[in-house]
């Protein structure tokens, strides 16, 4: 599939391009409003754009969306609610083959005894696979998954995206997810696809995205500090105040760069550190959160940052909200993403 | 917490207003000729009045069917300039004094009408002057309705190869079924006991147009007998579609 769009919905513009193979699933992520769900959209012909759209080859941008092959989920699934599960799934088949391949795609997702239950009668995840079993069951080029998993409760998440796996990894065309979970990222995509204010930030594999993020928004996602910044005399100077020293900075002064931090490599003190860390500060807790198993510490500071640190060293340390502390960060755990 | 107790004052006003509304129905109920009922209602007159009435309501909504659906759809679905404009005139018959409607018919229809189609003082007349008052009240349920239909189902539709007007019959159509119901039930009664707009645009021919209300106003001057029972018929084909239409909020609720 190849992308080169351009659409207009109302003052928004969402311009976005890219091209991906048949198997790729393609965790399209990104801040509220960046243009997700728009892009998703226009792909599949819902709202207009113009440029190019390249399915299997074919530009089928101006075609309506039932002749593009595309097969469109959106939040919680938009089940017809006047249709049983094995009509929903039926409606997008014609013919007399129509229904017993539709009930044969609700047993593929293990839901065959739901086929004569109504939408009203179903739970989110069991709407959400006979969603799922609607789109493939017409064998698209293209499938577009908007949050299929944000609407539900943890259980069902685990077990509808344990079926998305499954079932994503044997579907032979494009898939495009929509995502603010970090482990939908991980587990389902290969790719990501990261919008911000309607533009391609970053267009790469999901190792890529985790090692090099190009935003603060997308290091943010994948559990870590990013901060805009520039070199200056061997150091990086970061655009909102502070100095970070990183083991391998890019030559000459002025290169903008995004820097860095994994939470975990944030290590947090009552008194200044007497350790070999080159970047020191002092800072101030602004909020704790237990992930996990581990404490999430909000640290306002020049640089603001967040630190991962175990629960028994925030124990040991007497962690609280307001309480004056110092981070630390080792220069070889600043990485330089030159932009 | 129990609701308070509602002040007197109040009470006594909504006690009043109660009475007012129940009193003329529990005087005609009182004043109805049971005995002779069978024999009033099927008199010949009665039963030409009957007939004709049942089929010029239906009619009516027919007529309004057939426009009032596509109208709800544009109004919903499909923007366009002027569409304030357009759902005004949608409404305004419900707001218009029927005698001026049956006025305006007769000069856009009339024999000497915009559109000559001579169709004032005929059955067509009389369909016409019930379905212009009886038209708003299925265009607004309908679109009410359509209003609150997810759009994305017709999006959803749309990327499982459904063309539009396929998605309008399969999908719309079934999800405003309810209030389509109910706004048929509503413009048929509408339409069966229209008056003003009827006799001024179809008058009140025996047999062609003179439809059951007309009859029972005429009827009250020479024969009150007939005319109550008439009027106690019509009362209780009103209180069918009421009961029909509760029956169906229950289903959907």
């Amino acid at each position: 599939m190849n992308v080169d769009l351009k659409a207009n919905v109302g003052t928004f513009t969402v311009a976005a391009n890219g091209a991906w193979d048949a198997g790729d699933v393609v965790a399209v992520v990104g801040p509220n409003g960046a243009g997700k769900s728009t892009f998703l959209r226009v792909i599949a012909g819902l709202s207009p754009a113009t440029g190019s759209l390249q399915i299997n080859g074919i530009d089928v941008l101006d075609r309506s969306p039932a002749r593009r092959s595309v097969g469109w989920v959106p939040q919680d699934g938009a089940l017809f609610p006047h249709l049983t599960a094995l009509d929903n799934v039926a409606f997008g088949l014609r013919g007399r083959s129509g229904r017993p391949a539709a009930r044969r795609w609700l047993e593929r997702l293990g839901i065959g005894e739901l086929a004569g239950r109504r939408p009203a009668q179903l739970s989110g995840g069991q709407a959400q696979k006979v969603a799922l079993a609607r789109a493939l069951a017409r064998e698209p080029a293209v499938l577009l998954l908007d949050e299929p998993l944000a609407a539900l409760d943890i259980e069902a998440r685990v077990d509808v995206r344990r079926s998305l796996r499954e079932h994503l990894g044997d579907f032979d065309g494009v898939t495009m997810l929509v995502t603010h979970d970090p482990v939908d990222v991980m587990t389902l995509a290969a790719k990501v696809l990261a919008l911000d204010d309607g533009a391609v930030v970053q267009d790469a594999t999901v190792s890529q995205v985790m090692t090099s993020p190009r935003t603060p928004w997308l290091a943010a996602l994948m559990g870590g500090n990013g901060f805009y910044a520039h070199t200056d005399a061997g150091a990086l100077a970061l655009d909102d105040g502070g100095v970070l020293v990183a083991a391998e900075v890019p030559a000459g002064d002025g290169v903008e760069v995004l820097a860095v931090v994994p939470a975990h490599a944030v290590t947090v003190h009552r008194s200044h550190p007497e350790g070999s860390a080159r970047n020191v500060w002092p800072a101030t807790i602004r909020d704790l959160a237990i992930v996990g198993g581990r404490v999430r510490v909000t640290l306002d500071g020049t640089p603001a940052v967040l630190a991962e640190v175990t629960t028994a060293s925030a124990a040991e340390l007497a962690l609280q909200e307001g309480v004056d502390v110092w981070a630390s960060v080792k220069a070889t755990e600043v990485t330089v993403v030159v932009l | 917490m129990k609701p308070a107790r509602p002040p007197l004052s109040l009470a006594t006003a909504a006690v009043a207003g109660a009475v007012f509304l129940l009193l003329p129905l529990i005087s005609l109920l009182d004043r109805t000729p049971w005995q002779s009922l069978p024999r009033l209602l099927t008199s010949t007159s009665a039963l030409t009045a009957l007939r004709l009435s049942i089929e010029c309501s239906l009619g009516a909504l027919a007529l309004s069917l057939a426009v009032g659906v596509p109208l709800a759809w544009l109004l919903a679905r499909v923007d366009f300039r002027g569409k304030s404009l357009l759902r005004a005139a949608v409404t305004l018959p419900l707001v218009l004094p029927p005698v001026v409607g049956g006025v305006a018919l007769l000069l856009a229809f009339g024999r000497h009408g915009v559109v000559p189609l001579s169709l004032s003082f005929t059955t067509w007349g009389a369909i016409l002057a019930e379905a212009f008052v009886a038209l708003p009240f299925l265009v607004l349920a309908v679109e009410g309705a359509l209003l609150a239909v997810d759009e994305r189902y017709d999006d959803v539709a749309a990327t499982l190869g459904s063309s539009t007007t396929r998605t309008f019959f399969r999908v719309t159509m079934p999800l405003v079924l309810p209030a389509l119901a109910a706004g048929s039930a509503l413009a048929w009664a509408r339409a069966l006991g229209e008056f003003g707009a009827t006799i001024t645009f179809a008058g009140n021919l025996p047999g062609s147009t003179q439809t059951l209300p007309l009859d029972v106003y005429l009827t009250l001057q020479n024969d009150p007998e007939a005319a109550i029972a008439l009027s106690t018929l019509l009362l209780a084909l009103s209180l069918l579609v009421l009961v029909a239409m509760r029956s169906r909020w229950r289903l959907t609720r």
